[in-house]
């Protein structure tokens, strides 16, 4: 299968603070990996994480500080230098778009929804007509069409108003859509609407979805590939089994922190991985998981753990797991949730 | 035995552009002492409303239509300002989704919980204070009361904001969208932190939340609110697996193909 | 019949003495220039409703000529102190840079020096007329305007909606116009009028001071003659322009107040 974008060794630093005293905020920190064509690459992270950075990275609207970015074989570079044909510089800018998580702010509070919509045709001097508009909105559910064409964002509401997002990024029909946190402003009803939509329309359409979450439970319902992300760096990765076995730390404390609304969870103690993630200004020796980690050894607080094969499609980053799965995963498991309920 | 809380037929409606949309429409319920209410629903439903009626928090443009909120037999909305005044952080008090935006950024911790005590006319036991904080399992709580606010995690200060809530000893503890927008982990630290404030600290909880794991987690009883109205009142069994109205259940249906992937665990 | 609230006052209001100032051809009952038409310092009567002042001009022309000389800098210098500071501030505030920043520095020696004094120098370097009063206000007002439109865009440009724009491959100049300039709307309209009500006032400042075109009536001018009018009890001279003045400017304020009140979108 195409490997549709490859990011390798990404980093980005932004500064903040002022003129003479900036101070460095790695908001993504070496990160590496593969988007495959018509496969679901879900990213899963916190805040600090870097995700959202990631993610414009990744839709070319920001340039990483460091490492390189390939998009359908092309370096972005080449992208931002303006160093390819017009043709082939359309090409890209048309085939990866991206929603982003905010209904209320992701649309231009002065245009109507028929404005919104004819842009990306309007930018790339592509003809539409009014059945092209209205075959965008039913697609994405939002029937009858001229019921919302000549209506402004605030009038709709949130699910609407990512409905129409989605139609906006899927005008030019790309070959990659790029999510970032698409659900997360929205109420639990339009959330499982709003995923049904992608998939069907993933279907529909051959898209290759980049899916960028923090939550969980939405992601094991869609998701081919897997990256979890903490604090910049990728700290476990591969397809969608690691979230039956995951086998870092952070990974097995994420999920088993969802408050899943079962029967027994009134009596269920709730686990919550104690600590706070660094603030993004501070400078992290080792494994920027050690503080909280019931693993964590003289190595890990000195050395950064790199990102190895443990597994068929199966990636972690830490100097201690592989040494504690001895007696089998799920006693691996059931021990590492032991010594963090210990501590707590 | 007395109901610690009682709502009667409360009404609450917006005065919006000359028109009156109505936020709660005739909703009724009661808390009995030592126990934790959640009341879910999505946005719109009104469910902030009856948390800010409750408390006196309401905005200008509100208008209580009709309706009584009994506290220990006294009607809350008949209360003048001065005497809510003494409820308010003493008998009642209210958590919202931010703490870092209710906290004065411009008062060190000690100085706001001094202020709170001094508002209330009670004699500051800074003591008492830390011992608080210790057992919500703040780390040091010395340094965090000489911090400005702005200087603690979001962690920290959810755990500063519910040390602020109970510090007088409420009977009733409000948590309005404590969970709402945070991230997975921490939203498990507050939910967990709020189910050992319910046991070690003899305190009833209204919690208002549009999640319903979350309110599976904590609640005794559920309230499920929609478009204003109260429609469907039980337990957390009764609400995930019988549940008697339409909307009910076509929110715990939509909730359980969203959690589809994660429900067989069961650790 | 529809309610009346204070931005349909306001805009009425603004428009009435617009209208005057536009016919002041017509309003007026006497040439104001012309000196020893009527006798000095004679107070409101049948003849001449506002009085006279010291040199026989008549105050009510005065005013209505005032207002016209008033509404004309004040209206020119503002839009094109406006039209400079959105281009600036669109260009600093969304490309940044190098340019950015220097065209931010300029403002801000701009800003530095005390505006008025500045006004006064230039005026007197060249000279007195219409033509450069409305220039140099303009000049000494772009710098603020521009630093409140730059601030604006910047926090605009790092909005979704943007970004989006971005990712469909719209051009700067495209995103600037039809994505920025729009949202920053509300805001410049408000600046607008802002300076207009700076510029009435610094307009008549100069005429009081003696530096007024002649040819254009500046209601500064009879204040600098109420100064002495006063100590010999010729209270309408200072009581009609300044309140003409004081009307003017609050008018102004209003509108700009009331202005980005009722323009700022509704987010949802």
């Amino acid at each position: 299968m195409d490997v549709l974008i490859e990011v390798n060794n990404v980093r980005k630093v932004y500064y903040i603070g002022s003129l003479l005293n900036r101070k460095p905020v790695k908001a993504v920190d070496g990160v590496s990996l593969k988007v495959e064509e018509g496969r679901t690459h879900c990213i899963v992270g916190e805040s600090g994480s870097g995700k959202s950075t990631l993610a414009r990275i990744m839709a070319l609207i920001e340039e990483p500080t460091a490492g390189s970015l390939k998009v359908f074989g092309v370096d972005s570079t080449k992208y931002f230098r303006r160093d390819l044909s017009n043709d082939s510089h359309n090409f890209i800018r048309k085939n990866i778009q991206i929603v982003f998580q905010d209904p209320y702010s992701s649309l231009n509070p002065r245009k109507k929804i028929r404005d919104i919509l004819t842009k990306p045709f309007k930018i790339h001097k592509i003809n539409y007509n009014e059945d092209d508009l209205r075959k965008l909105l039913i697609d994405v559910g939002l029937e009858p069409p001229e019921d919302y064409l000549d209506k402004y964002p605030h009038q709709l509401s949130g699910g609407e108003r990512q409905r129409v997002a989605i139609a906006r990024a899927l005008a030019l029909l790309p070959k990659v859509i790029i999510l970032d946190e698409p659900t997360a402003a929205l109420d639990m009803s339009i959330k499982a609407q709003i995923l049904d939509l992608l998939v069907k329309l993933k279907k529909q359409y051959n898209l290759t979805y980049v899916l960028i979450s923090h939550e969980v439970p939405i992601l094991t319902n869609i998701c081919d590939d897997v990256t979890v992300m903490y604090y910049g760096k990728v700290v476990e990765s591969g397809d969608c089994r690691i979230f039956k076995t995951p086998l870092h730390p952070y990974t097995i404390g994420l999920l088993n922190s969802v408050l899943i609304p079962n029967p027994e969870s009134r009596t269920r103690s709730i686990f919550a991985i104690p600590g706070d993630p660094p603030s993004s200004t501070s400078i992290v020796s080792g494994c920027a998981f050690n503080p909280r980690c019931p693993l964590s050894s003289e190595v890990c607080v000195k050395y950064e753990p790199e990102l190895r094969d443990v597994g068929v499609n199966h990636k972690v980053a830490c100097h201690k797991c592989e040494q504690h799965v001895i007696g089998g995963y799920e006693e691996y498991r059931d021990s590492i949730m032991r010594m963090w309920r210990e501590i707590m | 035995m007395k109901p610690l809380l009682e709502v009667r037929e409360l009404t609450v409606a917006y005065r919006v552009k000359g028109a009156m949309k109505y936020a709660v429409k005739d909703v009724s319920f009661t808390l009995n002492e030592d126990e934790v209410l959640a009341i879910v629903g999505e946005s719109g439903s009104g469910k902030s409303t009856i948390a800010l009626s409750i408390v006196g928090a309401l905005p200008e443009n509100a208008v209580v239509v009709r309706g009584k909120i009994l506290f220990r037999g006294i009607d809350l909305l008949k209360l003048r300002p001065s005497e809510r005044r003494y409820i308010n952080g003493k008998e009642i008090s209210i958590i919202f989704q931010d703490p870092i935006t209710h906290l004065n950024p411009l008062r060190k911790v000690r100085l706001i919980f001094k202020d709170l005590f001094e508002d209330h006319g009670v004699e500051f036991n800074i003591q008492g204070v830390l011992e608080l904080l210790r057992r919500l399992k703040v780390p040091d709580p010395q340094r965090v009361l000489e911090s400005y606010p702005f200087q603690l995690s979001g962690g920290m200060a959810q755990r500063v904001f519910i040390a602020l809530a109970l510090v007088l000893n409420p009977k009733l503890l409000i948590a309005d969208e404590p969970t709402s927008a945070l991230d997975l982990t921490i939203q498990a630290q507050v939910v967990r932190l709020l189910r050992e404030v319910r046991e070690n600290f003899r305190v009833s909880m209204i919690m208002i939340t549009h999640d319903i794991g979350v309110a599976t987690s904590i609640a005794d009883r559920i309230l499920v609110m929609y478009d204003g109205g109260l429609v469907e009142e039980g337990s957390p069994d009764d609400i995930l697996l019988r549940p008697k109205s339409r909307y009910t259940a076509s929110l715990v249906n939509s909730t359980k193909a969203l959690y589809k992937g994660v429900m067989s665990w069961t650790y | 019949m529809r309610k009346l609230n204070s931005l349909t006052v306001c805009v009425v209001l603004t428009f009435l003495l617009g209208i005057v100032g536009l016919l002041a051809d017509q309003v007026a009952p006497y040439d104001p220039l012309n000196t020893r038409m009527f006798r000095g310092l004679q107070p409101p009567s049948n003849v001449n409703l506002m009085g006279t002042d010291q040199l026989g001009r008549d105050v009510f022309s005065w005013v209505v000529y005032g207002i016209r000389t008033s509404l004309l800098v004040g209206l020119s210098s503002a839009t094109m102190a406006v039209a400079l500071a959105v281009i600036i501030g669109l260009l600093s505030g969304y490309k940044g840079g190098i340019i950015g920043n220097v065209l931010m520095r300029v403002a801000d020696v701009f800003l530095s020096i005390p505006r008025f004094m500045l006004i006064i120098v230039t005026v007197v370097l060249l000279s007195p007329r219409i033509s450069n009063i409305i220039l140099v206000i303009a000049m000494f007002s772009w710098p603020e305007a521009a630093r409140v439109v730059r601030s604006e865009v910047l926090s605009i440009k790092e909005r979704e909606y943007v970004m989006a724009a971005k990712a469909l491959g719209s051009r700067d100049l495209d995103i600037m116009i039809t994505e920025i300039l729009p949202n920053t709307t509300p805001t410049i309209l408000s600046l607008w009028t802002l300076i207009i009500a700076e510029a009435i006032l610094t307009e008549s400042a100069l005429g009081f001071l003696g530096l007024s075109d002649f040819n254009y009536p500046s209601l500064g001018v009879m204040l600098m003659m109420a100064k002495n009018a006063i100590f010999v009890g010729g209270w309408w001279v200072l009581l009609f322009p300044s309140i003409t003045l004081v009307i003017l400017i609050l008018m102004f304020n209003f509108l700009s107040d009331k202005l980005i009140e009722r323009l700022s979108p509704r987010l949802g």
